[in-house]
């Protein structure tokens, strides 16, 4: 996959994003994230690696707390089907 | 419907992407994974990266499955069948993943940096398998309300 593939997809990316819900912006925002830290600047930016620890220290919060979210548990079929 | 589903595609083709090509990048000085500027340094933010874009990839099927459910059930049940199959598995290396980070951070050795590979491959194989729940299932054109999340 070249470079101006992977740019393109971004941009579509980012433009799904902007017409979806908030679930799917975090993914739009770290694929800008890595695109601008790869292509422009070849460096992992202190705010880069802040962003990304933070979001991994969120999922660890939600381990030791034991938290499993509610769209990650399988739950029953519709009724009726 | 079609943009939504195009983002989870394009999410996964781009986390695994970010793995192949990360070790071309630096760490600025001063950040939170660059402790030591050793490789050991941005190994750990790759898988650390990797791991942030599949499970934010993850996270959103699973999202959009359940915000949509009876709509994508009457579409086609396997769709939830499919992603059911994962669910356990998704909450089982999640949680595995997050242990042998706790570890590594308490103990950072290099040796350590393998183990990452291991869990993170499961971790892609069950994005892949969410995205082709999602993506393969609902091409058809549907005659039904699909919510925007």
């Amino acid at each position: 996959m070249g470079t101006t593939a992977i740019i393109a997809l971004v941009l579509q990316l980012v433009e799904a994003a902007a017409t979806s819900g908030p679930a799917f912006i975090i993914i739009a925002q770290k694929g800008r994230e890595i695109i601008d830290a790869l292509f422009t600047a070849k460096l992992i930016s202190a705010d880069q690696q802040l962003s990304t620890k933070a979001y991994v220290d969120a999922v660890e919060a939600m381990v030791n707390a034991g938290i499993v979210p509610d769209h990650w548990k399988v739950e029953p079929d519709p009724e009726g089907r | 419907m079609k943009k939504l589903l195009s983002l989870i595609l394009i999410a996964g083709a781009l986390f695994l992407w970010t793995g192949a090509t990360c070790k071309q990048a630096r760490l600025e000085p001063g950040g939170a994974y660059a402790l030591t500027n050793a490789v050991a340094d941005i190994q750990f933010y790759q898988a650390e990266a990797t791991f942030s874009m599949a499970y934010a990839t993850v996270d959103a099927a699973f999202k959009f499955e359940k915000d949509n459910r009876a709509a994508l059930f009457a579409l086609n049940p396997e769709i939830k069948h499919s992603l059911d199959k994962i669910r356990p598995e998704a909450v089982k290396f999640r949680n595995e993943y997050i242990a042998t980070r706790a570890v590594y951070i308490s103990h950072p050795v290099p040796t350590a940096l393998p183990v990452f590979e291991t869990i993170l491959a499961k971790i892609q194989q069950l994005a892949l398998t969410a995205q082709a729940a999602i993506g393969s299932r609902t091409a058809e054109p549907a005659v039904v309300k699909i919510t925007g999340q």
